[in-house]
């Protein structure tokens, strides 16, 4: 036991070395402790490396060159595809499409599947607590082909309300798109008993992982779900590239998103002939280096372990409630049970924005405003919350930072 | 860390200002009812303005922000009133010039406190928000 807990402060803390932007320091010399990993999580140097390996050793277009350095990077660029697919465990590479991230993703299925399977009179499922990414989308499909949006409300700790989701999927709905893991609040949906609801009443379902892939287990065959979107920026990878798994037969029977080069088999004037899966989806030259990259960060994150990364989280969520807890007048907004290292609350009737202009005075960069997620807080009442969202290589000393951080502005205000 | 930036920008009279705001109320029989909106943060105020023979002679404002633009606002508000509408706007241009340095502008008194927000620069569309809807919707 002893000899475990050694081997996993090692393995966190040899890991956190491999981020050099932890080191950064703002223009008053202040260590900056970073808890805005819901945005964007810092890079560990392999990732910055295998971008920088790119371009100076190897750059040239994929799949289109027989040259050394087009073969290379043809080759690593599906290397990385492998290894997502591996990642996720989707049954095969080409199920990875490519994509600039969740958003992209998502407006892929909307404007290809959505476009094709959805009519007049159909439902489409979200949740209230879904980021604007996947709710536009499906807002707009909706407002397009007649079809009506359906939105799961929440309980009062945050969760989703499960009765309502039993009530709310009938026959009629065609798409069930849900988030994982809540941005604004941290709640872990129980996606698995969700989509297997989903799948008696027929319903495609879309899974929002761009929260969650960089801490918990995905494996799509297991969870059957039919799509499943992410972004590399927010699991250590680069910015301008994520993800896309689909289960191959829709993939196949949907229309191409984009048109361009890359996606065809034969062009003439009149008609052109559509690449196989997964380029199809992939028009136009992809961000080979993110890609390539992507892979390191997969890389990277097996390195950890995500068993490793999530035992973190867990401790950082607790060290966190509690700390915070001791101050007075502060409330959590999401109480879930069930809920990962991001925390949103309100310190008495102090504007979020204040809270934050604070926090960065003493270095502490957390994210306040509604978090894209606008109908969650008018559902809750509040115009927007603070938010600190940890990432593994947080330690207790930054939620101790956190804290001080907090009853300074409360001083400032009284 | 330093402090003393902080202490300027939240201020006495900011603070003051933003804790007992002047004519914080809702008049929706006003003559003229302009909203100020930041969809960044969601900052939302309305402005009430009452006038006569082309003056605002008496100026209400209610929603929510920040204590930047909540104070900002509530200054705002009080020297709206004995304006007419094109001074009131010529006022306004000169606060948003004034505070992001793009011109020389006789700072009366009450705005010397926002001259902290310079060091903020995400704040600064805090300090402007309600004179930014007065310059462009009034």
């Amino acid at each position: 036991m002893e000899k475990n807990h050694r081997d996993f402060r090692g393995i966190i803390d040899n890991a956190r070395a491999q981020f050099p932007n932890l080191k950064r320091q703002d223009h008053r010399d202040n260590q900056i402790i970073y808890l805005d990993n819901a945005a964007t999580t810092h890079k560990p140097q392999i990732v910055i490396d295998t971008l920088v390996h790119h371009y100076q050793e190897q750059n040239a277009n994929i799949h289109r060159g027989i040259h050394t350095l087009a073969i290379e990077a043809t080759s690593n660029y599906e290397d990385s595809r492998k290894k997502i697919q591996e990642f996720i465990n989707a049954e095969e590479s080409k199920e990875i499409i490519f994509t600039s991230g969740t958003t992209a993703g998502i407006n892929l299925v909307a404007q290809t599947f959505g476009q094709q399977q959805i009519g007049l009179g159909d439902e489409i499922l979200i949740s209230v607590m879904e980021h604007h990414s996947n709710l536009i989308p499906w807002q707009q499909l909706a407002k397009r082909k007649g079809a009506q949006l359906k939105v799961i409300p929440i309980t009062a700790c945050g969760e989703l309300d499960i009765p309502s989701v039993e009530k709310m999927l009938t026959p009629r709905v065609k798409l069930l798109a849900l988030t994982h893991i809540s941005n604004t609040l941290g709640t872990i949906n129980p996606i698995q008993e969700i989509i297997q609801k989903a799948r008696k009443q027929g319903a495609k379902v879309l899974i929002d992982a761009a929260q969650s892939v960089s801490s918990y287990p995905v494996d799509v065959q297991a969870l059957d779900c039919d799509f499943l979107v992410f972004s590399g920026h927010k699991m250590y990878g680069p910015t301008g590239i994520g993800v896309l798994y689909g289960k191959a037969e829709l993939l196949q029977q949907m229309p191409p998103w984009q048109f361009g080069g890359e996606m065809i088999k034969s062009v003439s004037i009149e008609k052109t002939l559509f690449a196989n899966l997964p380029h199809k989806f992939e028009a136009g030259t992809p961000p080979i280096a993110e890609a390539i990259a992507l892979g390191a960060a997969v890389d990277f994150i097996e390195s950890v372990g995500l068993d490793n990364i999530r035992e973190q989280n867990r401790q950082l969520l607790e060290y966190t409630v509690k700390a915070l807890e001791e101050i007075p007048g502060l409330i959590f907004i999401g109480k879930a049970r069930n809920r990962t290292a991001i925390v949103s609350f309100m310190l008495d009737d102090i504007h979020p924005h204040d809270l934050a202009t604070i926090l960065n005075q003493t270095g502490v960069a957390i994210r306040a405003g509604h978090h894209c997620t606008q109908p969650l807080m008018e559902s809750l009442g509040l115009p927007g919350t603070v938010r600190a969202s940890m990432a593994f290589y947080n330690t207790s000393e930054d939620i101790d930072q956190l804290k001080q951080g907090l009853l300074l502005a409360k001083k400032i205000f009284t | 860390m330093e402090q003393e930036e902080l202490n300027k920008l939240y201020d006495e009279s900011i603070l003051e200002e933003n804790r007992k705001p002047y004519h914080y109320q809702k008049m929706t029989d006003a003559d003229l009812i302009l909203e100020a909106y930041n969809p960044v943060c969601g900052d939302q105020f309305k402005l009430f303005l009452f006038t006569d023979e082309g003056f605002i002679k008496t100026a209400y404002f209610h929603g929510y922000g920040c204590a930047v633009s909540k104070a900002s606002t509530s200054v705002l508000t009080r020297q709206l009133e004995g304006c007419t509408i094109e001074a009131a706007k010529a006022k306004c241009r000169d606060f948003i010039r004034w505070l992001a340095e793009e011109a020389s502008v006789n700072a009366p008194r009450p705005w010397e406190p926002f001259a902290a927000v310079r060091q903020f620069p995400g704040r600064l569309s805090c300090a402007q928000l309600a004179w930014e809807t007065v310059v462009e919707e009034l």
